[in-house]
């Protein structure tokens, strides 16, 4: 980039707006749970803050809902990253062949993800409601009554149903970034695939899956985040139930914040930027090795 | 040949059917929303998808009667409005400066941004801090965090679009004598309008459906639609037609406000992120 | 270089900053009017109802408006609508009643109390130790004196540090049981109260004779599990006497207990046996009731609050309903029927922006007329020293008490948090954890999460001992 004196014509100032909103309510504050999460500060004792050591990271290994909260988190991460984005691609190959109705597809598939979490976590509850929702009722319609299940209040199936329902309401998004992918792939690769006789699989695997990889790692690094740091789903469907079975890291923070344990929670909100950090900065990498290697 | 031609054409066929019948079974929860608010509280508990036996209109009187839907609405009108208003102002100007200013500060800066995407926002320290400034339960709290919150990703989608206007302009603009500031709000600015809409209609959702800033740090007198339908469902809790009806309260604005964009928002928004 | 266009650069950046500010102080003075006063919410359609007729409003005094909030269910149940139906007819004041759901009204209050934006009174548990007492202000009215001091510390609605009133009790004390179908039992040849065990095991098997599900639980919501628990609260002290005191002080942990151990898996028998709803998980308390009423169930356990709601929703058949007593122990001197104190308390925040208006309303609610009115909606017997209604569960329950049947007695929650008087120990979610025992955790977990979670709390309560 070329270097244009500064003081002349573009000002450094202009930074300033954006800057100061985000250092004093975004950066501060974390730096601060640094502090925060050393702490015992509770809703019991508002105007007392100590420092106590350890204590809160000793509590939290104590705890069982914490690697609850650990395990929860993960597996819904990876599970919906992997299916909203092997869904997305598929959805998204298809989209692009120029058929009929097109936009109005993209515009269906778009729309849950304008939707807020609270009203699709409704909709939910009712598609799961064990009597009268429309998917136990359908599954007994066609026979399959045995598989109709409680899925939002059997520990078995909680976890699995709020992974649908997140896939649903941002399949959207990598849909809309896939497609925007694939058509910056020339025309005349596929026509020279043709002529030479690639069925569809050989063109998916060696045309467009290695030409859209950035679409592929920023996708994948985006869902990831989300996942990692998912809490309106989960609150707004289960609220960590049944008996803390769906618990994730978001709304144990929330839990622990309603109880009263302000420094608690900091401490558990500083471990979970330590991990989203952590793995987000590994799977860039993982990434960005895969995009060469491809 | 011919044969291989009508095998595709036949392919195709089966292609379109395919992904009709996965879109409707997509959207079917929407249908079985819309269809359900317009019946009795007994009909609807059976989330048919069928018509009503009687369209009741009253739901939505009932539910604009019962779930604060103008306070809910003009709140995130305030909140959407002034948000929008100043990250569009603030993202701008900030990746303005970074797209010109090549200097170890602006790259810096930008980075900062960038982590804000995958940085948890610590919502404890920003409550003490809150607490201090005493903007609790306060517009003022609420806009200060979301405005930061939206930092990030709009920096990230002006930086990128910024790309593509080309430092000729600017040298023009000088030439002609432009100050610093004449030179952004008149020449540049209005040729940022794709990243500017697609920018005014992420913020335009994400605060109006934010949840966990205004769960922290305000009461129910200051939520937005969405939040006031998790309260309203909290006290139907059965009656589902009431809730549906709610829903599509809700979401009308959204959805149209997608519909409007959504051409600038696809260009926008890829135009940064593919290359990027 | 100090030229024009340094000038003009400060010009530039003192614009934008200027016009951010002004925006945010626009921002700011749209909300300036909003903490409370007259914001539209819930229930306020009930609450600003118009003055009576035969009211009077003093002409000298200017109607103040003051803030009030509780929880949901509390505000459905009717008792403290009608009292400020009359309050606002007597006074011509307003009341704003903000109504929060159930499962966040605990940690919105605390969080209004910690950020000082709080109402003028609100409603909830009557235990002064579940809160700060510096955020609360003493209360002094009339009605105090008609209290039992020593009653009032134990439940907390008086310090024990400086024995001062901090909660209004008007809500009824709670007497725990068995809730019945009549002609079920008639059906099954068996009547209550279950004296031993095995009276009740053998009483749940002739039931399940009759092809009804003896005993149907209400697990969705979480707070009912632990009734099942409650009343065998005599039984459990009476096999271990200190266990109350041991666990209040952290001196044992809750799966370190054999007597407890023992009682949760008598407890936990019924869904082995199968004399239990499989769908616990999804039944609300109004299901629950339901199927108590058309008879698909003959009994469930409650407490005598859920009076008010069979009398409301199904009138006709609530005298189809009784309530008797469980001994989960085997020998009939151990059958105990656990009564708390009041159920709900009005208190009134330090930082109460009307706090003279708010202790007078308080006061008003406690008197005699008005806590009848209140009774008539909600049946009970009331810690305030009044005359009220009771329910006929309250006659028969007090009944087995007075007639040496049953002995009345604390249950092991209230007991572990009287141990230590003023402890301000924090019991946890008891209700949670056994609940997810009933949903397969096996007893050990079970019990260490609960002590988890309790010991945690507690800790930083600063709870001696923990």
């Amino acid at each position: 980039m070329k270097k244009y004196s500064p003081s002349r014509f573009y000002t450094r100032s202009f930074l300033l707006p954006a800057l100061t909103f985000y250092l004093v309510f975004f950066i501060f504050p974390s730096l601060l749970s640094l502090i925060l999460g050393f702490t015992d500060w509770s809703t019991y004792r508002i105007t007392e803050i100590h420092f106590n050591g350890l204590d809160n990271f000793k509590m939290m290994l104590d705890e069982p809902i914490f690697a609850t909260s650990i395990v929860n988190t993960f597996y819904f991460t990876f599970v919906s990253v992997l299916l909203t984005n092997v869904l997305g691609i598929l959805i998204a190959l298809v989209l692009n062949m120029k058929l009929r109705l097109q936009s109005l597809y993209r515009s269906v598939f778009f729309i849950p993800t304008t939707l807020s979490i609270l009203v699709i976590a409704p909709i939910f509850s009712a598609l799961y409601h064990p009597q009268f929702g429309p998917i136990n009722q359908a599954l007994r319609a066609i026979g399959l009554g045995f598989l109709a299940q409680e899925w939002l209040v059997d520990a078995r199936y909680a976890m699995n149903s709020i992974v649908v329902m997140a896939v649903w309401s941002s399949i959207g998004v990598t849909i809309l970034l896939y497609l925007a992918g694939l058509q910056t792939v020339p025309k005349d690769y596929y026509e020279a695939a043709d002529i030479d006789g690639c069925g569809f699989w050989q063109k998916l695997r060696h045309i467009s899956l290695p030409l859209i990889m950035p679409s592929i790692t920023v996708n994948i690094v985006l869902s990831f985040v989300g996942g990692l740091k998912v809490f309106g789903h989960v609150y707004a469907l289960t609220n960590g139930g049944p008996n803390d079975a769906t618990q994730v890291f978001g709304t144990l923070i929330f839990k622990n914040f309603g109880a009263g344990l302000l420094g608690y929670s900091s401490a558990v909100g500083l471990v979970f930027t330590m991990i989203v950090c952590l793995f987000t900065f590994i799977l860039i990498a993982t990434m960005r090795r895969l995009e060469i290697e491809l | 040949m011919n044969s291989s031609l009508r095998k595709q054409k036949y392919g195709k066929r089966l292609l379109e059917l395919a992904v009709f019948l996965i879109a409707a079974f997509f959207i079917f929860p929407v249908w079985m929303v819309v269809v359900n608010s317009f019946k009795t509280e007994k009909e609807a508990a059976f989330f048919g998808l069928g018509f009503p036996d009687k369209w009741q209109f009253v739901n939505y009187a009932k539910v604009f009667a019962e779930a604060n839907i103008v306070q809910a609405m003009s709140n995130g009108l305030l909140l959407t409005g002034v948000i929008g208003a100043l990250a569009l102002l603030f993202a701008s100007m900030a990746a303005f400066a970074i797209s010109r200013i090549g200097t170890k500060f602006t790259s810096f800066a930008y980075y900062l941004f960038m982590s804000g995407i995958v940085l948890p926002s610590a919502i404890i320290p920003t409550f003490f801090l809150l607490q201090r400034l005493n903007l609790i339960n306060t517009y003022t709290g609420v806009i200060v965090v979301l405005l930061s919150m939206t930092m990030p990703v709009s920096v990230f989608l002006y930086t990128g679009f910024m790309k593509s206007v080309p430092k000729e302009l600017d040298e023009a603009g000088i030439i002609d004598g432009c100050g610093k500031l004449r030179l952004f709000f008149v020449i540049i600015l209005p040729l940022l309008r794709p990243a500017t809409i697609t920018v005014m209609i992420f913020n335009f959702m994400g605060v109006w459906n934010d949840v966990t800033t205004q769960l922290y740090f305000s009461n129910a007198d200051k939520w937005t639609m969405p939040m006031m339908v998790y309260r309203f469902q909290g006290m139907y809790s059965s009656q589902w037609n009431l809730i549906f009806a709610d829903l599509i309260l809700t979401s009308i604005p959204v959805v149209l406000v997608y519909m409007i964009g959504q051409k600038y928002m696809v260009s926008g928004m890829t135009t940064g992120a593919v290359k990027g | 270089m100090k030229t024009k266009s340094a000038r003009t650069k400060m010009k530039g950046a003192l614009t934008v900053f200027l016009c951010s500010v002004l925006v945010l102080l626009a921002a700011a003075c749209g909300n300036g009017g909003d903490n409370g006063k007259a914001s539209p919410s819930v229930g306020s359609a009930a609450a600003s109802s118009e003055p009576a007729a035969e009211s009077s409003a003093p002409m000298d005094k200017e109607p103040v408006t003051i803030t009030f909030t509780t929880f949901n269910a509390w505000w459905a149940s009717g008792n403290i609508q009608k009292a400020i139906e009359l309050y606002q007819a007597e006074t011509g004041n307003k009341v704003d009643a903000q109504i929060f759901p159930d499962d966040q009204f605990v940690n919105i209050i605390n969080t209004k109390l910690a950020s000082g934006d709080t109402p003028d009174v609100f409603a909830i548990w009557p235990n002064v130790t579940n809160f700060n007492k510096d955020q609360l202000e003493p209360l002094d009215g009339p009605w105090t004196e008609k209290i039992d001091l020593e009653r009032a510390k134990k439940f907390g609605y008086a310090s024990i540090e400086d024995g001062k009133y901090y909660s209004a009790p008007y809500g009824a004390n709670s007497i725990q049981g068995l809730i019945y179908n009549k002609d079920l039992f008639q059906q099954a040849g068996i009547s209550g109260p279950f004296k031993t065990y095995q009276e009740f095991l053998d009483a749940c098997e002739a039931l399940k004779k009759i092809g009804v599900t003896p005993l149907v639980l209400s697990n969705k919501e979480g707070w009912t599990t632990q009734i099942l628990f409650y009343t065998g609260s005599n039984y459990l002290a009476a096999q271990d006497p200190n266990l109350a005191m041991e666990l209040a002080t952290n001196k044992a942990k809750p799966s370190e207990k054999p007597a407890l151990i023992d009682m949760v898996n008598r407890v936990l028998a019924l869904r082995d046996k199968d004399y239990t709803n499989d769908d616990h998980l999804s039944t609300t308390i109004a299901m629950a009731e339901q199927a108590l009423v058309e008879g698909k169930t003959a009994m469930i356990f409650g407490g005598d609050w859920l009076y008010a709601d069979f009398d409301k929703n199904y009138k006709d058949k609530v005298d189809s309903l009784g309530m008797t007593a469980v001994n989960w122990g085997d020998d009939a001197a151990d059958l105990g029927i656990t009564k708390g104190g009041s159920g709900n308390g009005l208190f009134v925040p330090k930082n109460a922006k009307n706090k003279e208006t708010a202790i007078e309303f308080i006061d008003y609610v406690m008197s005699d007329a008005v806590m009848k009115a209140m009774y008539e909606i909600v049946p009970g017997v009331n810690d305030a020293g009044i005359e009220t209604k009771a329910s006929s569960w309250d006659a028969e329950m007090q009944g087995l008490i007075d007639s040496g049947t049953a002995k009345a007695t604390d249950n092991i929650i209230d007991a572990i948090r009287n141990a230590v008087p003023g402890s301000g120990i924090d019991v946890g979610d008891f209700s949670g954890a056994m609940r997810s025992l009933w949903s397969g955790k096996s007893v050990d977990s079970g019990l260490n999460e609960w002590y988890a979670e309790y010991s945690k709390l507690s800790k930083v309560k600063k709870v001696p001992g923990f």
